[in-house]
């Protein structure tokens, strides 16, 4: 067998350039990153795996960035230095291969044909576990081919966010969970491919450390039984880890199967992952943030405030002080930078994905001062109070309208009326406004209003969903009085 | 002018005339016969009304009232808010209340003399006669409205004495 597809040339990763989606390299997606505009794709899983490679190369290839200088250097160059990316490039182009006798990319060379998976069982949305999907109904006969290209992102979204589980292959009974895979993963973005890289280049120490195309092959034999164990630590090691054996089946011309077997497993180190951000939990225990099931993510925006007690990720940390860097220049930079959230959601110790997600917001230069966390604390603290009273509101409406009933059947009946639901869903659309402001002297009196505007049209179409016969039209009217009571105490905790 | 505001000019113009006492007999009496079905004040509301069907039937509701409280106009006061005054520490008011609200065409009559009946003081019947004009609309605003007045009393109340 040949070496074949070589992902530093051949065209695989999405980019949005002069307004056309095409695939590109790894080679041009770097060495061409200001002509393009961004990483194009509709995954939020591959948008995150995807950067995440292609930021482990330029750390390796750059040996740094050592200091917050020289990213501020690249920025003002208007490109990456071209001969170090080159070089690093070319002399580990044979570990880029995806088909490869010895070496194929991210993959286990000798991994059996016997017990063949389809390809699609690498993306977590489409099938994983006991996840009943569109995918699911493959059958030998009918598994859908993937491109090459295809085939190398759903690798790598697979390495990336591999949800742990039953796995009984090759003598280990179950996988862990990939190293970010239940973590939300903040990426700031610029206003094209290069900013973005930049923003998310955090300075980086390189000792212990090796991408997996610097490391050897791994065999079969060295994941059997689970017995390669890594310590969890090394940013390009974490940002390429090898989660599961995989070896994708040419076919000439696309993938179908693929050979499937335990991976690398981590073991405890001391690790912070720069695009995850840190809360304390109930018990003041420190944890990622991560996405949750009913709730969009900027409600726990302010538990990563250092106010809190929380670590915002450290890409955060980086683009702010490049941001301000920037701005303090005499040229004044003033372009935007939005913050990208990506990741999926999952129920703890479950190998189940239950949404894949990603949330935009601005990221205002001030929201780390003090002023900015101060009122990001209380607008959150406001906007959460008040949906708290809501619901309250919302039982006192049902027992107005059922009566006397058992609790559980009241709050049914509550969660059935669309008050609390329309109300987030009117501040999910409110708060990148206010976020944009958030250290401005005004930014809490415009929140009140997005508040009480939320609040409002949400009972209106409450109203609406409810009847209209006297018990009705009682409870609708204590319903109002509740939320002229709830408006106005509004006043006093943002005030 | 609405025609609340309309019909009760026409109301106040048969009040200050000699022919109220007999009148005011008249329209009481009416109120046990189905509105509009009692030949004896048809003199008195008949020439205000220029349509069939509800529109006649509210007429001839809101001057049997009007003649029941004898007179007693009073801007501004609904009935809704005047039950709510008298329903302090009474169910039962709540009750008949919420039943006149839920009140179809054939019960309506019979509940809003009852209501009417049970309230002192003067009552808005410019608003009486606008609201009941309009107390069939599917959207059933009107009632929504009522019940916001009943059940709202109480905040507006605590906001008046806190302003003043």
């Amino acid at each position: 067998m040949e070496a074949k597809f070589n992902l530093v040339d051949e065209p695989w990763i999405p980019v949005l350039r002069e307004e056309r989606v095409v695939e590109v390299g790894i080679r041009e997606a770097l060495l061409e990153a200001p002509t393009i505009l961004r990483i194009e794709t509709p995954s939020p899983l591959e948008e995150a795996a995807l950067h995440r490679l292609l930021l482990a190369v330029l750390h390796r290839a750059l040996e740094g960035p050592r200091r917050p200088e020289d990213v501020l250097d690249w920025w003002r160059a208007g490109r990456f230095p071209k001969k170090p990316i080159e070089d690093y490039l070319n002399h580990f182009r044979d570990r880029f291969f995806l088909f490869h006798p010895e070496a194929p990319f991210l993959q286990v060379a000798d991994l059996p044909e016997d017990k063949p998976l389809p390809w699609s069982k690498l993306l977590p949305e489409l099938a994983s576990g006991d996840n009943p999907t569109l995918f699911d109904h493959t059958t030998e006969e009918n598994v859908p081919k993937a491109t090459y290209a295809q085939a190398t992102r759903a690798l790598l979204v697979h390495q990336t966010f591999a949800l742990g589980g039953l796995l009984r292959r090759y003598g280990v009974p179950s996988a862990q969970d990939a190293p970010v895979v239940r973590s939300a993963l903040f990426l700031p973005t610029g206003e094209n491919l290069l900013q973005t890289l930049l923003l998310n280049l955090v300075p980086y120490p390189q000792e212990e450390d090796a991408p997996i195309w610097e490391v050897p092959p791994l065999r079969l034999q060295d994941l059997e039984g689970a017995k390669t164990e890594w310590p969890l630590s090394g940013r390009t090691r974490v940002y390429t880890w090898p989660s599961r054996g995989v070896r994708l089946l040419d076919e000439g011309d696309g993938v179908r199967f693929m050979g499937y077997g335990p991976g690398v497993k981590p073991s405890e180190a001391v690790y912070r992952d720069p695009m995850v951000a840190q809360r304390l939990d109930a018990k003041v225990k420190v944890e990622f943030l991560r996405f949750s099931k009913e709730k969009s993510f900027w409600r726990d925006f302010s538990a990563m405030l250092p106010r809190q007690g929380g670590k915002v990720a450290a890409t955060v940390d980086h683009a702010q002080d490049l941001q301000n860097k920037l701005q303090d220049e005499e040229e004044g930079w003033e372009g935007q930078v939005a913050l990208r959230v990506l990741g999926q959601v999952s129920e703890l110790g479950k190998d189940k994905v239950l949404d894949v997600r990603r949330e935009v917001y601005p990221l205002p230069t001030g929201l780390l001062s003090p002023k900015g966390e101060e009122n990001l604390e209380k607008a959150l603290k406001a906007a959460e109070e008040l949906g708290q009273g809501l619901f309250h509101l919302v039982l006192e409406v049902a027992w107005a309208v059922m009566g006397e009933r058992d609790r559980q059947e009241l709050k049914n009946f509550a969660r059935s009326l669309p008050l609390e639901r329309l109300y987030w869903h009117a501040l999910d659309g409110a708060f990148p406004r206010f976020l944009a402001q958030v250290e401005k002297k005004d930014s809490l009196e415009l929140w009140r209003e997005e508040l009480k505007g939320a609040a409002r049209g949400a009972w209106e179409a409450t109203r609406l969903f409810l009847g209209t016969e006297a018990r009705h039209l009682k409870a609708l009217a204590e319903g109002e009085r509740l939320l002229g009571y709830l408006l106005g105490r509004l006043e006093e905790v943002v005030g | 002018m609405s025609q609340g505001k309309g019909f009760l000019e026409w109301l106040e113009r048969l009040k200050a005339q000699k022919a109220w006492t007999p009148a005011r007999a008249a329209l009481r009496r009416s109120l046990a016969f189905p509105p509009g079905a009692y030949p004896k004040v048809m003199p008195y509301v008949e020439p205000f009304v220029k349509e069939e069907g509800w529109v006649r039937e509210a007429h001839y509701l809101v001057a049997a009232l009007y003649a029941l409280k004898d007179g007693a106009h009073q801007e501004g006061r609904t009935l809704a808010r005047a039950l709510w005054e008298k329903a302090q520490g009474s169910d039962s008011v709540e009750r008949r209340f919420l039943a006149l609200l839920d009140a179809d065409r054939d019960q309506i009559a019979f509940r809003l003399r009852q209501a009417v009946a049970l309230v002192e003081g003067g009552l808005d019947f410019v608003q009486l006669l606008n609201d009941l004009l309009r107390w069939f609309s599917p959207e059933r605003y009107v009632q929504a409205r009522w019940a916001r007045e009943f059940y709202g009393a109480e905040v507006s109340e605590e906001k008046k004495g806190v302003e003043a």
